[in-house]
């Protein structure tokens, strides 16, 4: 085999232990420390982001958590505020509503004296103007004037139709 | 029409290029000695790619050879320890030239380095030479005690000490055997095939789909040659390291 030939083993030894020589020089002095430099510094990255992304996850949990709790706090806070605000209608309702309906009657009542009042007064006008009218045909039927008593009788009589015909009148 | 079929060894010889010689011996400029520098170029090219900006988004010839050298450093730590991380530029540039001088041995009229037995004894030699030295710098004298095994009989020792020795002699004959063997026989058989192909049609169509896989495979034989020979030197290192 050529392989075997001593002739080429000199030469090929003393540029294998050069070249080989050259190559580890250069790898150990150069190549590797640059490449490992890389290496450490890119494993150095990822676990400080592996950790700093751990650490924010743990953050986030518990600012989750506090958030949580403060919604629910809300959440309470408001229903508290709802339910009294509720109450609190309520008791406003009530109170305006027992207001209007005590106004409602106070005013009821108040119409109905109103209108009773206005009733007798008008019955009352109705009673002078019909004594005035029948005093005055009565004087003019008899041309003349006629005595106090005289108009105290006739004006109780007429008084006393009026109010009977008020009374049939009512009754009709 | 006779035809001659070419020697497949034909390919495995060298002849001088450039004649030189130093201190009566002889340099001289071959083709073997040609390809190593190329593989030294190509090797710092990769380096100089992989190392160049020292980018943390690494580019992809980078992730190659990162990956590569992490590889070569867990192997390392694996088989050698912490204590091993020093031999690891020696690791790396070993596997590193195995692999290129195997790689750029299979491109067409250019010459394997690694079939040269001159060449792989070296490397086997000098890793020998290393995990003696390795062994002897960590456990002094008591180094030698690897040549009988914890818990051997004593009455056994006199057969175990010899066996032992013959072992350790061997790992470097197995180491650069292995490796130049398989390069050669790789090379011999595509040369076989692919001049057998051009005998007749019928050769030419059977044999030249064969010697393309057969060319697949060699690269992958050059892959896992190198890595064989890289571990194996971690393995006899982290031994002399450990001790047993």
């Amino acid at each position: 085999m050529p392989q075997f030939d001593t002739t080429f083993f000199s030469s090929l030894l003393f540029w294998s232990i050069v070249s080989f020589g050259i190559m580890l020089f250069f790898v150990s002095k150069f190549a590797l420390p640059s490449i490992l430099d890389i290496l450490d510094t890119r494993e150095r990255r990822i676990k400080d982001s592996l950790d700093d992304a751990e650490r924010k996850r743990i953050e986030a949990e518990q600012r989750l958590v506090e958030y949580d709790a403060k919604v629910k706090a809300a959440s309470e806070e408001a229903e508290r505020h709802i339910a009294q605000a509720q109450q609190h209608a309520q008791r406003l309702h009530d109170e305006n509503q027992k207001k209007v309906e005590a106004e409602t009657a106070r005013m009821l009542s108040q119409a109905r004296q109103e209108i009773e009042r206005e009733q007798r007064q008008a019955i009352q006008e109705v009673k002078s103007t019909a004594v005035n009218l029948a005093v005055q045909l009565t004087e003019r039927v008899l041309a003349r004037n006629l005595s106090d008593e005289d108009r105290t009788r006739f004006s109780d009589d007429a008084l006393k139709e009026v109010e009977a015909f008020y009374a049939d009148e009512r009754q009709a | 029409m006779a035809r001659e079929l070419e020697n497949p060894l034909h390919h495995f010889e060298l002849h001088p290029i450039v004649p030189l010689n130093l201190f009566g011996a002889d340099v001289s400029i071959n083709k073997a000695v040609i390809l190593m520098w190329c593989v030294c170029g190509v090797m710092m090219g990769l380096f100089y790619l992989a190392s160049r900006g020292q980018r943390i988004i690494p580019t992809r010839i980078q992730s190659a050879v990162e990956m590569a050298v992490e590889f070569l450093r867990d192997m390392v730590l694996d088989t050698m320890g912490e204590k091993g991380l020093k031999l690891l530029p020696f690791m790396i540039t070993l596997f590193f030239f195995i692999l290129l001088s195997n790689l750029l041995g299979l491109i067409p009229s250019s010459y394997t380095v690694t079939s040269q037995v001159a060449v792989t004894a070296l490397f086997a030699i000098t890793v020998y030479v290393i995990s003696i030295f390795v062994g002897l710098y960590y456990h002094g004298f008591h180094y030698f005690s690897i040549f009988s095994p914890p818990g051997t009989p004593r009455w056994l020792v006199p057969a175990m000490v010899p066996i032992e020795i013959i072992s350790q002699l061997a790992r470097p004959f197995t180491l650069a055997l292995r490796l130049f063997i398989n390069m050669t026989v790789g090379h011999m058989m595509i040369s076989v095939f692919l001049g057998l192909a051009m005998w007749s049609f019928f050769g030419l169509v059977l044999l030249v789909p064969l010697s393309a896989a057969l060319y697949g495979l060699e690269v992958f034989i050059a892959c896992i040659q190198a890595y064989i020979f890289t571990i194996l030197a971690c393995v006899y290192i982290g031994e002399a390291i450990r001790l047993h």
